[in-house]
């Protein structure tokens, strides 16, 4: 048997054990807290409120207003093309980034990032600069001769995907690039070497192994997307009325603050929705035989 | 590409002065190599040797800056990877984390083969039979142990009947058990299927008890090939002498040349005699001579013999190994191990004067190379 002994240094340990993570997290979490939690919380009761008392009133009004519906549909719709387009766009160049030659790379990858850092507001704008009636593209086409009229390259789908597209590829592309770098390159040359010419070392190899990135490449640009306002109000048309500008359109220009609570909330359960079906859907862990070891 | 897979008679490959740099690092230097037809072929050599890019050039992962591969007599140069009809173990095994054991196995034959799935899933069965892997088909790699995934590495490597079999240092990640277990099923297994296999690894037992032939590797360049008892024997230079087992480097210089026997002066003092024996050198030659640990005797009286040297020293370190004993000896200052088997119940300690011996004819000579 032992001999029991005082010894302090348990009980100064387990005060370190709680004091350490609550200083680490303490401001943050107090942040949320105050910032985000709380409005979130009083937006929800909002919008389950009409004259003090409890009602779906608010809900009703958006399901049943053809403008509300039709401004949720237009988001969806949006957001997947926008995000199946930086897809298809942005996954050759994040292939390129992690096979191709060294020097194209950094270039590649400076091109990519540049337009990162802008601001989201200035890349917009740029459009109506380059697809206006007299911008550079009807410029150009009725210098060559092609055409006698301006075309009408504004505000329409094609304008709003043309910006949202180019505002999410290098969001798209980094994450991409992120998760392609960490697929081991020898299982294609484990592929090549066992008979299979490049084209299907890609298909049957690398192109299965960069799928959970692709999956979570496309949530993170296809959730973004959901929220996108300034460019759509730029580039698009009332037809391209997307969810987020209503929301500010009857909370600034209709002052019915729990409507457009009830919208946000209504964008926020959908988009948790999304999530929770998307991650059932594409589980990592059961495909391959369970977790990464 | 079904016209690829040639009935499994192993390829004979042709090194021609091959030479790859990376940058100003010279990864393999001018080397030239035969490897005859079904043979086991061992590149051998400390890390950083050159033996995975010799490796890599043969599989065509990576072109020469010079000089030139052969497949039958045939120059593969132009030859992509997938076409040159090779098979190979990984030393992290490669295998496709999202692809069964069953599909890893059958991706060869879905590559290179007009197989029906019944004939394909034959091929595999016996495949997985020969590695003594059947029952775990339908499990994915990682649901495997490192030994298991190493023999599905070999199934995969061999399933479609290459001509040429390239192992990178496969048995590198598994326990000296596991290890010294496969080393003796992968020989088997060349043995009943005739394939010639390029083998690399660092580790010299491997080596010995594994090769038809063995392939030193230093620097990028071939120190010495041969048979492991060739090398073993008859090591051309310190560094082939030093790698394959412990060696005893003597240093001296050559005190006389008579008609069987060089008398070298060994730095220290005393003067040896060792075995002419094809080596040319000449009365003030800088030399070492080998002796091997396992050659050397340890008495606690003088017992000189015919044709045995024998020193006198002083025990400066034991190590008990189970089935032998190792000591470490010094005779004039300079250290002379020894290892003896049969030690059971000789009792020997630090700093005990003894006398050394060694066979004449086990020892051999060497000149000091200026590397
Ligand atoms: N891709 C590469 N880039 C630069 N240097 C390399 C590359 N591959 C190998 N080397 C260098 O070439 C030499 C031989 O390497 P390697 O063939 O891997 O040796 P080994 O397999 O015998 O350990 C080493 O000095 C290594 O640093
Ligand atoms: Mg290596």
């Amino acid at each position: 048997m032992t001999v029991p002994v005082a010894d302090p240094a348990p009980a100064r340990m387990s005060l370190n054990r709680a004091l350490v993570p609550a200083l680490l997290l303490g401001p943050t979490l107090l942040w949320i807290f105050f910032f985000f939690l709380w409005p979130l919380g009083l937006m929800v009761w909002q919008s389950f409120i009409v004259k003090d008392a409890f009602s779906l009133d608010h809900y009703a009004s958006l399901f049943t207003t053809p403008i509300y519906a039709r401004a949720l549909w237009t988001t969806f719709e949006i957001s997947i093309i926008c995000t199946v387009g930086s897809l298809i766009l942005g996954y050759p160049v994040a292939y390129y980034l992690v096979v191709g030659d060294a020097r194209i790379r950094a270039v590649v990858m400076i091109l990519v990032i540049i337009p990162y850092w802008l601001d989201y507001i200035v890349r917009s704008f740029s459009w109506l600069i380059l697809f206006g009636r007299r911008g550079l593209v009807n410029r150009f086409l009725i210098d060559i001769g092609l055409i006698t009229e301006p075309l009408q390259l504004l505000y329409n789908l094609g304008s709003v995907l043309v910006g949202m597209i180019q505002i999410m590829l290098p969001l798209m592309i980094l994450t991409l690039f992120g998760a392609m770098l960490r697929i081991n390159r020898q299982l294609v040359a484990a592929a090549e070497i066992h008979g299979a010419s490049p084209w299907r070392a890609f298909w049957s190899v690398f192109f299965p192994l960069s799928l959970p990135g692709v999956y979570a490449a496309f949530l993170l640009v296809f959730i973004i997307s959901l929220g996108f306002y300034i460019t759509p109000a730029l580039l698009g048309s009332p037809k391209e009325t997307m969810i987020s500008q209503i929301i500010m359109l009857v909370a600034t220009e209709l002052f019915d603050w729990p409507l457009a609570s009830a919208a946000g909330v209504l964008l926020l359960a959908v988009t948790i929705a999304v999530v929770i079906a998307y991650n059932r859907a594409f589980s990592i862990e059961r495909l391959w035989g369970g977790k990464e070891a | 590409m079904a016209a690829n897979v040639t009935p499994s008679r192993g390829a004979a490959v042709r090194i021609d002065r091959l030479r790859k740099t990376f940058g100003s690092a010279v990864a393999v230097d001018s080397i030239s190599l035969d490897i005859p037809t079904g043979s086991f072929v061992t590149l051998l050599g400390p890390s950083g040797s050159g033996k995975t890019t010799t490796l890599n050039l043969i599989a065509g992962f990576l072109s020469p800056d010079a000089g030139s591969i052969l497949f039958d007599g045939a120059i593969v140069s132009n030859v992509p990877t997938h076409k040159r009809n090779i098979g190979m173990v990984f030393q992290n095994y490669a295998l496709f984390p999202h692809m069964t054991v069953f599909d890893n196995v059958g991706f060869p034959l879905k590559m290179r083969t007009k197989l029906t799935s019944a004939e394909a899933r034959t091929r595999i069965l016996e495949t997985l039979a020969l590695v003594e892997l059947n029952g775990f088909e339908a499990r994915y790699p990682r649901q495997l142990s490192g030994g298991q995934q190493q023999r599905v590495a070999m199934a995969r490597a061999l399933v479609s009947h290459p001509r040429l079999l390239l192992m990178d240092e496969p048995l590198g990640a598994l326990d000296k058990k596991l290890r010294e277990q496969m080393q003796f099923e992968i020989k088997n297994i060349h043995r009943s299927i005739g394939t010639t296999f390029v083998y690399v690894t660092h580790d010299q037992t491997e080596a010995l008890t594994m090769s038809d032939l063995i392939v030193v590797m230093n620097y990028g360049k071939i120190e010495q090939a041969g048979t492991p008892r060739q090398l073993y024997e008859t090591p051309e230079n310190q560094f082939v002498a030093d790698f394959l087992g412990g060696a005893n480097l003597l240093p001296g210089t050559v005190a006389a040349v008579a008609a069987d026997h060089f008398s070298v002066a060994v730095e220290g003092g005393f003067t040896v005699q060792v075995p002419r024996d094809r080596v040319a050198a000449k009365a003030g030659d800088a030399v070492s001579v080998l002796v091997r640990p396992e050659e050397v005797g340890v008495a606690l009286t003088e017992d000189r013999q015919a044709g045995a040297e024998c020193v006198a020293g002083t025990v400066t370190a034991v190590g008990y190994l189970g089935d032998s004993l190792k000591l470490e000896i010094a005779v004039a200052g300079i250290a002379i191990g020894a290892k003896l088997a049969r030690a059971r119940g000789f009792s020997i300690e630090s700093g005990q004067r003894v006398f050394v011996s060694w066979p004449r004819a086990s020892a051999r000579l060497l000149l000091r190379s200026t590397r």
